[in-house]
């Protein structure tokens, strides 16, 4: 108890919480801008934060953290380009609030949940750090495979009216996770010979390309008159958020949270995973799951408390194992042995007031990101009140920049290009994006699970189902894709008639 | 022409030679030095180590860029066609030539030249603290006794810990008896064999220290010629009585046709930051050991590597 | 123009590209592993397999609504309503020709000319008509981008002939 009120005290100076904001500042442009990711900030700030007091270092990564996680959500929102992979979800429903005059509503459900994410991520990896790091190390390549399958399987409810279209660009997206090297014999599959490829298609360039380019593709059959329309002044722009409104999410919040927080704790799946699994499972969920896609609260909230969450996920293997969850919790590490803390499983017992010190810097961090975030949403809702003729280009700009930044490589750029031409014609052929995505993100690691559980079992599928957290994640999977199927029917048999261009009548 | 003059001709011409053999102009900006692995990874951390020393030593800062992909490759082409002027360098571990024989690339042996080696860290094989054995004897006599059972983990097909695993292995003469797991980083692997899905990962020591100090998991050989300082308690391969020596080396590169004068500059430089107090004490802290071996030492040691790797990969049964 | 029309062909296209994938794409991109139980062309070809399915299916489906409506006749196929226009399209051929004119001039004339001459031409593309202004605005907006990425984000750009 004492360590406790000795670490907490360390936190009470003008220096330390300097820190921690200029670390949310940080965090919100590092991860509002497109192509740099969360890892990229932190590395940026580690060199940094070599040179800082202990605790001022840990609140300005932590700070960090979780302002990237808020801050891929504005330019989601705004531009429709997801600013970090984590906040592709929050791409689909937030833009098209945007568009309907609600960006600074979007804006506020975002914040308010990635704060609360951030809260219930904290508590759980305090309440809950043991416990769930030995449950995480049962986790073994079948039961890796049995969460994926489980993801792929809520793909089911987010393919819209077509289910069979929605399969077909969940093969697609698994197919272009193919490309690149098989992870169990290294041999160069669906290369073209260019070395470019050989560690697969870049998600930036398929996020960036199938979002932003495309969306940039589909604005610009507007014409140029219309696009050089100045945004009308007495459009109503609803960007307030009730608390109502914002309570009326709790369940959705904190269920997010929490699937957020659990798939952190697993090493190697991260904030992108997160943002699907919860999005597609608050459609589940929902009464009206026909909305989602259209531009509702829920499907901005739910992805948005999942990526912060992932952040106290992360941690726990990282504080009780020295593991580390995710791509910026490895940086992390080496931020914290510069200072003289060794993550291991020894950490508990022989420095707990390091612990602490984590758990107070992200306690703070969310809090910051609160009141930074409050005052930077009236400026970035801005943004929309430009011309499109203005805007669009420079969006194209920063997609070209954004991609080239995490590899500094053309060839990405290039891709993302061309995924913006193919997002254009799924689009116009009515074949949903959304599972191509998921299916893209949690392809690799799909196949590799699969593949390392079947090398583990001398190719016998029995280990699925005589293990028993995978046997479970099995079942799961199957009961979803049944239920969602029958509804997903359900939904495709109410036709409603439309006028097509011919002046016909025609079902849609 | 005056005598005042004259003399100032002859000064100015005496002034010549001078400039001939004057130090060349090197270098005037900042030094690119490319690293063919993720940001905030153990290899750009090792080369971030080199910055702090650069202005000083060098009289230019070092700018470290990251191009990732194909196992180094692709940062090692964009040093290879590079112009040869001293302002490109490439830092990079064994798996260039590793890449060379299991890899096609758009480079060859001969596109580089050692400038500096930086760091030489040694892969071990470790295992749960529970396991039924406990040095490779025992490790190899369980393995006859329990055909199919024990399996391993690894990075990545290609990567250097995937290739010098299989080579303790293949010391200990067990290839044909064991299971591969490839996973997507060590991280991973050390959680699986804590997790008991996987019997043993090939690891570095930094990776490793800390659950081995918490008595999670032990250490079955490490591939060294001696015993290393990080681990004191740690066998080696060698003096258990198999042959597995390589260690894994780290260090600058340039393009084979720098300039010499450039080279030599660069030479002398990176010998300075490396050899310096701050940069050992930095090292140390990442859990790096501190060596140095100059230009032309460090050169001779990659051609070396470059034989032994292509007869090796062939021998263990990585390429044919 | 019909939706299940546009289902028809859609279904029809995705079919032969999954064909296409299954005969010649896989055999020439993946080089089959003879001893293994699952190699490395096992997962492509079982995917290539599935969106095969899908798309016979969505095919179908076209064809069975095609039908309720009565349409499945030669006149919808030869109607012109039907048909892509793809003179509607030249705009967006243009965009993505342009971009990746762009991606290609960039490393011999270096980041900062190729951005601005190419956001230049992108604003007037987009509706603006004033070149002038176009051009000043590029120059801001690169500059501004230019030196956030280098300076506090410490990316590198390729250089042109002028160091940047």
């Amino acid at each position: 108890m004492d360590i406790l009120l000795e670490t907490a005290l360390q936190f009470v100076s003008i220096q330390v919480l300097l820190g921690i904001v200029a670390g949310v500042i940080a965090g919100i442009i590092g991860g509002g801008l497109p192509g740099i990711s969360p890892s990229m900030t932190i590395a940026l700030l580690l060199p940094i934060s070599l040179y800082l007091p202990t605790p001022v270092a840990i609140g300005l990564m932590m700070g960090a953290y979780q302002g990237a996680m808020f801050g891929g959500s504005i330019s989601a929102i705004l531009i429709n380009t997801p600013g970090t992979a984590s906040a592709a979800a929050t791409t689909i429903d937030g833009y098209q609030m945007a568009l309907k005059g609600q960006s600074g509503k979007a804006l506020k459900m975002a914040l308010y949940a990635s704060c609360s994410g951030g809260v219930i991520g904290t508590i759980i990896l305090l309440a809950m750090a043991k416990p769930l790091s030995t449950i995480a190390l049962k986790f073994g390549p079948p039961e890796y495979f049995g969460l994926m399958l489980l993801s792929l399987a809520l793909i089911a409810g987010i393919s819209g009216k077509s289910l069979l279209k929605g399969l077909a660009s969940a093969c697609i997206g698994l197919l272009l996770a193919t490309v690149g090297m098989d992870p169990i014999y290294g041999t160069r599959r669906f290369t073209f010979r260019n070395i470019n490829l050989s560690d697969g298609i870049q998600t930036l360039s398929v996020f960036i390309g199938v979002f932003a380019l495309t969306e940039l593709l589909t604005q610009l059959s507007q014409g140029r008159a219309a696009l050089y329309k100045k945004a009308d002044p007495l459009a109503v722009m609803d960007n307030k958020l009730s608390f109502k409104e914002y309570w009326g999410q709790r369940v959705n919040i904190i269920k997010s949270s929490i699937i957020g927080a659990l798939i952190g704790v697993l090493p190697g799946i991260g904030g992108s995973t997160a943002c699907f699994v919860s999005y597609a499972e608050a459609q589940r969920r929902s009464k009206h799951p026909e909305k989602f896609g259209t531009g509702v609260l829920e499907g901005v909230a739910a992805p948005e408390a999942a990526n912060n969450a992932v952040a106290g996920g992360a941690l726990v293997p990282l504080l009780t194992l020295g593991i580390p969850g995710d791509v910026v919790t490895a940086i992390l590490v080496g931020a914290l042995i510069t200072h003289g803390i060794k993550p291991g499983p020894l950490l508990f017992i022989e420095d707990i007031g390091s612990v602490y010190t984590v758990y107070i810097a992200m306690f703070l961090a969310v809090i910051a990101l609160l009141f930074v975030g409050q005052l930077g949403i009236p400026v970035f809702a801005k943004i929309v009140k430009l011309r499109k003729a203005t805007l669009l280009p420079m969006i194209l700009i920063i997609c070209v920049v954004g991609t080239y930044a995490s590899r500094g490589n053309l060839f990405d750029v290039a891709l993302m290009i061309l995924f913006g031409a193919v997002g254009f014609t799924m689009n116009k052929n009515k074949f949903p994006i959304p599972p191509l995505i998921i299916a893209f993100v949690i392809g690799s690691q799909l196949e590799t699970s699969l593949r390392q559980s079947l090398i583990l079992s001398d190719y016998n599928i029995s280990i699925f189902f005589t293990r028993p957290i995978s046997l479970v994640l099995m079942i799961v999977s199957v009961v979803f894709c049944f239920f969602m199927v029958r509804r997903n029917r359900k939904l495709a048999n109410k036709t409603t008639i439309v006028i097509n261009d011919s002046g016909e009548k025609e079902e849609a | 022409m005056t005598r005042k003059n004259l003399a100032l001709c002859l000064a100015l011409l005496a002034l010549v030679p001078a400039t001939l053999f004057a130090a060349p102009n090197f270098p005037v900006k900042p030094v690119e030095v490319i690293v063919g692995f993720a940001a905030g990874g153990g290899t750009h951390l090792a080369a971030e180590l080199l910055s702090p020393e650069a202005s000083k030593f060098l009289g230019q800062p070092i700018q470290v860029t990251c191009k990732p992909g194909a196992g180094g490759a692709i940062g090692a082409t964009a040093v290879a066609t590079a112009r040869a002027d001293g302002y490109t360098l490439l830092y990079a571990t064994m798996s260039l030539p590793i890449s060379l024989y299991m890899d096609s690339v758009d480079f060859s042996e001969n596109d580089f030249v050692g400038v500096a080696l930086a760091s030489n860290v040694a892969p071990l094989m470790a295992v749960k603290a529970d396991a039924p054995f406990s040095n490779a004897k025992e490790m190899k006599a369980w393995i006859a006794a329990n055909p199919g059972k024990f399996s391993w983990s690894h990075p990545g097909v290609g990567s250097t810990l995937h290739v010098l695993g299989a080579n303790m292995l293949f010391a200990m003469d067990v290839t044909k008896q064991v299971k591969e797991v490839p996973f997507k980083g060590t991280n991973e692997g050390i959680s699986a064999v804590l997790g008991g899905h996987v019997t043993a990962v090939s690891s570095f020591p930094a990776s490793i220290l800390e659950q081995v100090r918490a008595g999670k998991m032990k250490i079955i050989g490490v591939s060294s010629p001696v015993r290393i300082a990080e681990l004191p308690n740690a066998p080696t391969f060698i003096e258990q009585g198999y042959n597995a020596i390589l260690t894994s080396t780290r260090g600058v590169f340039a393009p084979k046709k720098t300039p010499k004068d450039v080279l030599a500059a660069l030479d002398v430089a990176f010998g300075k930051i490396i050899q310096s107090p701050d940069f050992q004490k930095r090292a140390i802290t990442l859990g790096e050991p501190a060596v140095y071996a100059d230009s032309a030492e460090f050169d001779r040691m990659y051609h070396e590597q470059c034989v032994m790797i292509k007869a090796l990969l062939k021998e263990i049964g990585l390429t044919k | 123009m019909g939706k299940k029309y546009a289902d028809l062909r859609a279904g029809l296209v995705l079919l032969g590209l999954c064909l296409l994938a299954y005969f010649w794409l896989i055999p020439a991109q993946i080089k089959v592993k003879e001893d293994a139980a699952i190699g490395p062309e096992f997962f492509p070809r079982l995917l290539v397999i599935c969106c095969g399915i899908c798309a016979a299916g969505v095919a179908f489906q076209g064809v069975m609504g095609l039908r309720k409506e009565g349409k499945l006749k030669l006149s919808t196929f030869r109607n012109p309503a039907n048909r892509v226009n793809y003179k509607s399209y030249g705009k967006h051929a243009l965009l993505l020709a342009s971009a990746l004119a762009y991606l290609f001039v960039m490393p011999y004339t270096g980041f900062v000319i190729a951005s601005v001459v190419f956001l230049t031409f992108l604003l007037m593309f987009f509706g603006h008509s004033k070149i002038g202004w176009c051009f000043l605005l590029s120059v801001i907006y690169v500059a501004a981008i230019y030196f956030i990425f280098t300076i506090a984000f410490k990316i590198s750009f390729p250089k042109g002939p002028l160091g940047f």
